[in-house]
């Protein structure tokens, strides 16, 4: 901004002389009412707050309602194939989740952003959210200024850029909930993890970005990690001590240039996660399963604005993506008590005593799930779309015998209304039909959604 | 896969070479103003069309390839492009762009701005507590940017800057020139009726006053009180009432029924590929139409 200031005053001191000559000393012809920028008084932009972070707070609350009592985000994690483990529910014992809602009115979160150029080098983002109860750090990393060549470096916890949606804040997201391939192949906040990230910007005529990226490998889906178990009874554990980082991806995104109207940006991205770790606790023995996860994906958006476009009437944009998760996992179990339950160990009639090994296996899982979603300028500050969604469409967990599962889906439709790009009013009616132990489970789901976003507002992605 | 990502590699090309300076403009007016200044040394890409509000785009890929290969950025700064220049900078990954370097030009840092210093509450709209960025729409302050663009543009490319200096100088001096006669044109024109705070740039440099603004604050669009009230005010009363290709047209047509002036739908900036002249041409329009009367 100075060098701005100062380079407005050059311009003023270089070539106001040349014309002053034929209009006298003192007056410059051009600046008769003293266009020119002037030095700012002193106090005005004094260190103390020039420097501090930008900040923007996002208030993001919901009226809620569904017409399963409540339970349609339990139905959801208990989708046949997907729940954690064993690929059939438990009937809910972790209770509420992350993006679980009561029937009624929710805080969902406040957002708080700081935003700040750390020194010639740096970039840094730190981003704090408090869910009604908790107090968590969402994301906190620095972004290379100064690599040459198109490149850019990250570190820190940070929202992994496989995908589209995966890398978005829910306050940017166009329907309420986060799509169901993303929270059940991933977790509930996608790829979120602690790391570094290397990207390179192609110098090409169209837009071409590579990326990867090394994680500790923390995320639930694909990565879940718990490390090495004490021995039982002088018996081992599968599970082992592994260092990270153990999740690593890559990514890259074209988008042709289609002019000013037309937008589209294509993306496709591996991950392979080198350890994924689990232990399901029966009554009398631990299930621990060990193994490699790998993940493939497509996406795609597509934009486009009429020109002349009156507060995004007439627009479009279309979105989806596909995700292909499989694991290859090792199966042990040792018991930590005599089986059956409950029964004394001297008993002839255990079957199985502490430290006893059983069901060893080795076996593949395969699941994959897709959302597409379309969303039409209706009027000026008002927009309406619509979101098909399936996960499951490969739907094979290998443990014990293999079984095939049916997919699960969820229709949702949304109007939006922005009074102010500060603020937002969010309807969206979803349609759930999940399938939990080979039963269709279906649901209704209506979210009233506001969106407050106080300060710096943060400039538009793609 | 791999051959996937071999075709994609070949569609897009081998990278060009640099020969001029390049030059990624925000908007088609500071495009114009990068060709007057840098004339033949120079490539100049725009990154939106002027059709469209520059208040409300998003960083698109297009703008960041633009952006990864340009030498330098001229803004119109001022926080106009707020909301989608620092992330495409950010995802161009082109250190010589980054405010405060030598790449990263805005005009509206070099001029004086209206309204510096208003207060920053945005339950007065969207304000700019830094000053009205919208300086494009009066030829003296492009006037002024133009020479600290050439002083730029001399330092990124001193073989050059005898050069930048004379181009930036002649556009002064036709600036200065035009803006002279069509001051007299519009001499006792009765004034303009605005939707947004930008062409009151244009309208204070002809002299012209401004009856108000068919946004009740800054960002919000017209409402129906706000409408009657401006009607109540200017009852029997000249004037015409403007506003821009992407700003809706019901409230303007309204006003201008009910009170009886003409209404024009006006571009605020030159074509994406236009020079001086067009510049010279968009303010004509202006000028044309406020001596109509």
């Amino acid at each position: 901004m100075n060098k701005l200031v100062l380079g407005g005053f050059a311009a003023a001191l270089c070539c106001a002389p040349a014309i002053a000559e034929t209009s006298g000393p003192q007056r410059d012809p051009l600046d008769p009412t003293n266009l020119r920028q002037t030095a700012r008084p002193i106090g005005q932009a004094g260190s103390g707050n020039a420097f501090n972070p930008a900040m923007s707070i996002i208030v993001d609350g919901a009226y809620y309602w569904d017409n399963v009592g409540g339970e349609a985000f339990e139905i959801i994690e208990e989708a046949d194939g997907f729940a954690m483990g064993d690929g059939h529910g438990h009937g809910g014992d972790d209770g509420h989740g992350h993006g679980a809602l009561d029937r009624g009115f929710n805080l969902r979160s406040v957002e708080m952003a700081f935003s700040a150029t750390v020194d010639p080098y740096f970039d840094a983002f730190v981003m704090i959210l408090f869910d009604g109860d908790d107090v968590e750090l969402e994301e906190a990393f620095v972004t290379t200024r100064a690599l040459p060549a198109g490149l850019q470096a990250k570190f820190g916890k940070f929202l992994s850029d496989v995908g589209y949606i995966n890398k978005q804040h829910p306050h940017s997201w166009d329907f309420f909930d986060r799509p169901l391939v993303s929270e059940l192949l991933f977790g509930e906040e996608g790829i979120l993890e602690t790391g570094a990230q290397l990207t390179w910007l192609a110098p090409t005529s169209q837009y071409l970005r590579f990326g990867v990226e090394a994680l500790q490998g923390e995320t639930g889906g694909i990565a879940n990690y718990s490390g090495a178990e004490p021995e039982i009874n002088g018996t081992s554990r599968i599970l082992e001590d592994a260092s990270g980082p153990r999740l690593f991806t890559g990514f890259a995104k074209f988008a042709p240039n289609l002019g000013f109207d037309h937008a589209l940006q294509v993306g496709v991205s591996y991950g392979y996660a080198s350890s994924f770790q689990n232990t399901i606790e029966h009554s009398t023995r631990f299930e621990d399963q060990e193994g490699t996860a790998n993940f493939w994906g497509i996406d795609g958006v597509y934009k486009y604005t009429p020109p002349g476009s009156v507060g995004g009437r007439g627009s479009i944009k279309l979105q989806g993506e596909y995700f292909y998760r499989e694991r290859d996992l090792d199966r042990r179990d040792v018991y930590f008590a005599c089986h059956p339950a409950g029964i004394d160990c001297s008993d002839p009639a255990a079957q199985w005593q502490i430290g006893d090994v059983r069901n060893e296996e080795s076996f593949k899982d395969k699941q994959d799930g897709y959302y597409l979603q379309a969303l039409y300028g209706l009027a000026p500050r008002w927009s309406t779309g619509a979101r098909i969604e399936q996960v499951g469409l490969t739907n094979e967990t290998g443990r014990g015998s293999g079984q095939d599962w049916d997919d699960s889906r969820r229709y949702s439709a949304v109007l939006n209304f922005m009074p102010t790009e500060f603020s937002r009013l969010r309807l969206q009616y979803s349609r759930g039909d999940v399938a939990v132990d080979g039963e269709r489970e279906k649901f209704n789901q209506v979210f009233l959604q506001f969106q407050m976003s106080l300060g710096v507002h943060g400039a538009h992605t793609f | 896969m791999r051959r996937l990502l071999l075709l994609i590699i070949l569609a897009v090309g081998a990278p060009l070479p640099a020969v001029a300076l390049e030059v990624a403009a925000t908007t088609p007016n500071m495009a114009m103003l990068a060709r007057s200044v840098g004339g033949e040394h120079v490539n100049v890409s725009v990154l939106a069309p002027g059709d469209r509000d520059v208040h409300y785009l998003e960083a698109r890929p297009s703008m960041m390839v633009a952006l990864r290969r340009a030498d330098l950025l001229v803004a119109v700064g001022g926080e106009l492009e707020l909301g989608w220049l620092p992330a495409a900078v950010q995802g161009a990954a082109n250190p010589r762009l980054l405010p405060g370097r030598a790449g990263h030009f805005e005009a509206a840092a070099t001029v004086a701005l209206l309204d510096a210093g208003s207060p920053a509450d945005r339950s007065r709209g969207d304000v700019h507590p830094g000053g009205n960025p919208h300086i494009y729409l009066d030829p003296l302050r492009m006037a002024v940017a133009a020479e600290a663009l050439a002083e730029r543009m001399a330092e990124l490319d001193p073989a050059n800057a005898a050069a930048f200096r004379q181009n930036a100088g002649n556009f002064a001096a036709r600036m200065e020139r035009e803006t002279a006669a069509w001051r007299e044109r519009a001499r006792g024109a009765p004034g303009a009726l605005l939707f947004h705070k930008d062409a009151v740039y244009l309208m204070t440099r002809l002299e012209v006053p401004v009856h108000g603004y068919l946004e009740p604050l800054p960002g919000i669009p017209p409402t129906a009180g706000h409408i009657q009230q401006l009607v109540r005010e200017l009852e029997g009363r000249k004037g015409v009432v403007f506003h821009m290709v992407y700003e809706p047209s019901r409230g303007p047509d309204r006003v201008g029924r009910e009170l009886g002036w003409p209404v024009f739908r006006m571009h605020n900036n030159v074509p994406p590929e236009g020079v001086a002249d067009d510049y010279v041409a968009l303010i004509e329009s202006w000028v044309a139409r406020l001596e109509e009367r």
